[in-house]
């Protein structure tokens, strides 16, 4: 046998340059490329077995609507006061209960209203009251700017365990006071 | 004869003898009998009916308040069976406030739910065709859920899927 020559190729080289460093691949690597080669094809030969053991799978889905419960507002009657001689007229504020929360509250869950005055600058005084109560009078004593317009609403509270939560508003009603021979008495006005 | 073409050979011949012995594997004497003519031959088929045995109803829930559903999950097909439950998912306003746990149960009813959690993303063992599987859903609205939550609404979806097994 002849010594087999090994031939160079380069890629880019021209004819007339001169030859390069001949790059001998490694051994290894060639070992390597082979071993790669009969891996892909083994895997292969492995996979298509496994076409047999294919699954079919189906997925279903259930929906379920959820929805927070939310707490009635109680009716606002009429707005009215009381006149009181010698002393300050105070403002008669009367609601109707809403229907008991459906489904009913949670044991430890406790009921009441509240009665909250806005002034018209801003000032909030809320008087709570408890269930079975639906009626009580607000005093102007008991805001700090009677002679101002003040706005009266009631809401149905409930204390949870860890929250509170309070109804819509009901409708308002709203009352400004007057002095009449040094006292100061509430009077309805329009809302 | 150069290294390349040896690579290349030893390749060939790996490739070769892959074949050989994938067909070894299943070489054996053979016997073949006709067993009937006319035979009709079908492919199975696999279905996933959930229902709940014990109805979950989730409107008009309290703060802290819990609601309990039994989920049952029936394969309408051929074969054994497997089933994976992915974790439940709550969409809409009241995402973040609802907890929704999932329990094993041995029967149709909340009674018969246990305290063992029930796996989610995880394929069950196998289950003989025709049986089913109770699945307890527990869902608690937060106990500090606030006020402006009232009235809000979201929806709970549970998603099963079911798998083939053999049939021996």
């Amino acid at each position: 046998m002849r010594p087999q020559q090994r031939e160079v190729r380069g890629v880019g080289m021209s004819p007339t340059a001169p030859a390069p460093t001949p790059a001998v691949p490694s051994t290894r690597r060639r070992f390597a490329r082979a071993t790669g080669v009969v891996a892909v094809v083994a895997g292969l030969v492995a996979a298509v077995p496994g076409a047999a053991w294919a699954y079919w799978t189906i997925t279903a889905t259930s929906t379920t609507a959820a929805s927070a419960n939310s707490l009635a507002a109680p009716t606002m009657g009429a707005c009215s006061t009381r006149t009181i001689i010698f002393g300050n007229d105070p403002v008669k504020v009367a609601w109707t209960e809403p229907a008991a929360p459906s489904p009913a509250l949670p044991s430890g869950a406790t009921r009441s209203y509240l009665v909250q005055v806005v002034s018209a600058s801003g000032a909030v005084v809320n008087v709570s009251s408890a269930v079975g109560t639906t009626s009580i009078e607000v005093s102007p004593d008991s805001v700090a700017a009677p002679m101002e317009k003040q706005t009266i609403t009631v809401r149905t509270r409930v204390v949870f365990g860890s929250t509170t939560w309070d109804s819509a508003p009901s409708a308002p009603i709203a009352v400004q006071g007057s002095n009449l021979l040094g006292y100061t008495n509430f009077g309805c006005v329009t809302p | 004869m150069n290294r390349r073409l040896r690579l290349q050979l030893i390749a060939a011949v790996a490739v070769a003898l892959s074949f050989i012995g994938s067909a070894a594997a299943y070489g054996s004497w053979r016997a073949a009998q006709n067993v009937g003519t006319n035979a009709t031959i079908t492919s199975g088929t696999i279905g996933l009916t959930p229902q709940w045995s014990t109805a979950l109803s989730l409107t008009g829930m309290w703060p802290g308040e819990t609601r309990t559903g039994v989920l049952q999950l029936t394969q309408t097909g051929d074969g054994r069976w497997q089933y994976q439950l992915d974790p439940p998912a709550v969409t809409g306003a009241l995402a973040g406030n609802l907890a929704v746990a999932l329990r094993t149960s041995t029967g149709p009813t909340a009674a018969a739910c246990t305290a063992t959690a029930q796996p989610v993303s995880t394929w069950s063992a196998t289950i003989a065709n025709g049986a089913s599987v109770y699945v307890c859903v527990v869902v608690t609205l937060s106990s500090t859920a606030p006020s402006s939550l009232q009235a809000q609404t979201g929806s709970l979806a549970l998603t099963a899927t079911a798998r083939n097994q053999s049939t021996y």
